[in-house]
């Protein structure tokens, strides 16, 4: 049983799915014993701010969209929420500003043009989508071929039913305000803040130097399961062999040739390779948005920053949250 | 002073907003048009003449602050229905304000950073009138 929507249901079709479309929620958390990975949005920040714009909870399943350039039509009214990179967009020709929130009507299409300013975008409906979880999330697993939309990514033809249907939908055409982000985002060109991993102090010191001081060029072959890096080849002091053991996405492995690999969210669940750091959780995000072929830089920083990080961003992303509620209230 | 030179501009004028007859008093003189109903001519389609136009407001959505979209069109510009002309701001909020018809933006709209209300007319639209094909 495939689940697709029948004709007449409350579903949207999509009609182009751009380079690389798949239902992503929050991710599959708990399952690394099972040897499942996480899945999710590789922009969580975005996902969970769209859901918030159109009064999900943050994590309900919506779209992922890679480099823009989709296109879907809306068979029921709904109100949808685009975040993440600017695709853009408009529906039934009129425009979108980014981070916007909408009122489609049953017929009208929603084109994404080529992303800006980043390299995915995010659409979340209010309500979310009829897509059973598996083993507790709805994201796609894309390499185990399971969850999310038939465990694939989106096809044209494919129609995703609509769990808020038949009801009536409020008039929408509000977005937020770029700058109130700036809190939550912080600057556009902040390097990528790593924790030294267990293998940290076995790379010799050029390579330990290196990490925070070159330019990393995202590769092109670089893509949701993990990011190669080209820079200066980082050693070891000593050659070690190392059984296979469990990985987070963010975990920066240094294979054989020194080139460096960020794993992310569709990561193996395990691997053998020296580690030199790992992404903090709180810049995750980042990586999610950063295009093949830009340059990144790293810094190293403690544990408890890291935590900290964390804890300020959500702490931040409530604040706009609340903020943006008490608006909504004084304008409904 | 009205002059007899004005009188053609002033037909047109009429004409153009569906006047039958108009009157200019002042000084102790007086002009008055009466403009003749045009002769029928055969149209393919049996439809009423089009309303005269008149400014359409743009409505403020909501209680904010108003701020002009950047790529906004001037004044005396055509813009499209549904076309954002700018934006009110409450709080993180940006509720978007578009063109509720085609047509020609009129003059310079309130000045952005008004704190406007509920309705408030921000900006106006003469709607582009129907050309005979």
């Amino acid at each position: 049983m495939t689940g697709q929507a029948m004709n007449g249901e409350a579903a949207i079709e999509i009609l182009s799915p751009g380079p690389l479309a798949s239902v992503q929620d929050l991710g599959r958390h708990g399952c690394l014993a099972l040897g499942v990975g996480r899945s999710g949005a590789m922009d969580p920040l975005a996902l969970t701010l769209a859901n918030r714009l159109v009064g999900n909870e943050a994590g309900i399943a919506g779209i992922e969209f890679t480099l823009g350039a989709f296109a879907l039509r809306f068979h029921a009214d709904a109100v949808f929420a685009l975040t993440g990179a600017d695709c853009r967009a408009t529906l039934d020709g009129l425009a979108l500003p980014p981070l916007w929130c909408m009122t489609a009507r049953a017929g009208q299409v929603l084109k994404g043009g080529a992303a800006r300013g980043g390299m995915r975008s995010y659409l979340a409906v209010a309500g979310g989508f009829r897509v059973a979880p598996v083993l507790g999330s709805a994201s796609t697993d894309l390499k185990g071929g399971f969850g999310g939309w038939e465990g694939r990514a989106l096809r044209p033809g494919d129609r995703l039913p609509l769990r808020a249907a038949g009801r009536a939908v409020p008039h929408c055409d509000w977005g937020l305000a770029p700058e109130s982000l700036a809190a939550l985002c912080g600057p556009a060109d902040a390097p990528i803040r790593v924790v030294a991993a267990a293998e940290y102090g076995l790379f010799d010191a050029a390579a330990r130097r290196d990490l925070v001081e070159a330019e990393w060029t995202i590769q092109p072959d670089s893509n949701r399961v993990g990011y190669r890096l080209a820079g200066p080849a980082l050693a070891l002091t000593r050659r070690v062999e190392l059984l296979s053991h469990g990985i987070l996405p963010g975990t920066i492995q240094v294979p054989p040739s020194g080139q460096p690999v960020i794993q992310l969210s569709d990561a193996n669940t395990c691997g053998g390779y020296p580690k030199i750091g790992a992404v903090i959780g709180a810049d995750l995000w980042r990586l999610g948005q950063a295009r093949l072929g830009s340059r990144l830089r790293f810094a190293l920083v403690e544990r408890a920053a890291a935590v900290a990080a964390l804890r300020r961003q959500a702490l931040a992303a409530e604040a706009l949250f609340a903020r943006l509620d008490r608006a909504r209230r004084a304008v409904a | 002073m009205v002059e007899v030179k004005d009188i053609a501009g002033l037909a047109r004028y009429a004409a153009a907003h569906g006047i039958g007859e108009l009157v200019v008093e002042e000084r102790g003189r007086r002009i008055g048009l009466r403009l003749l109903p045009p002769a029928p001519t055969p149209s393919p389609v049996a439809a009423s003449p089009p309303a005269p136009p008149r400014a359409v407001a743009v409505a403020s959505p909501a209680m904010g602050v108003f701020q002009a979209a950047p790529d906004a069109p001037a004044a005396g510009t055509a813009v499209t229905g549904g076309a954002i002309l700018g934006h009110v701001r409450l709080g993180p909020l940006l509720l978007a304000v578009r063109a509720p018809i085609d047509g020609i933006l009129l003059g310079a709209g309130i000045p952005d950073g008004t704190l406007v209300g509920h309705g408030d007319r921000l900006l106006e639209i003469e709607p582009q009138v129907e050309k005979a094909t």
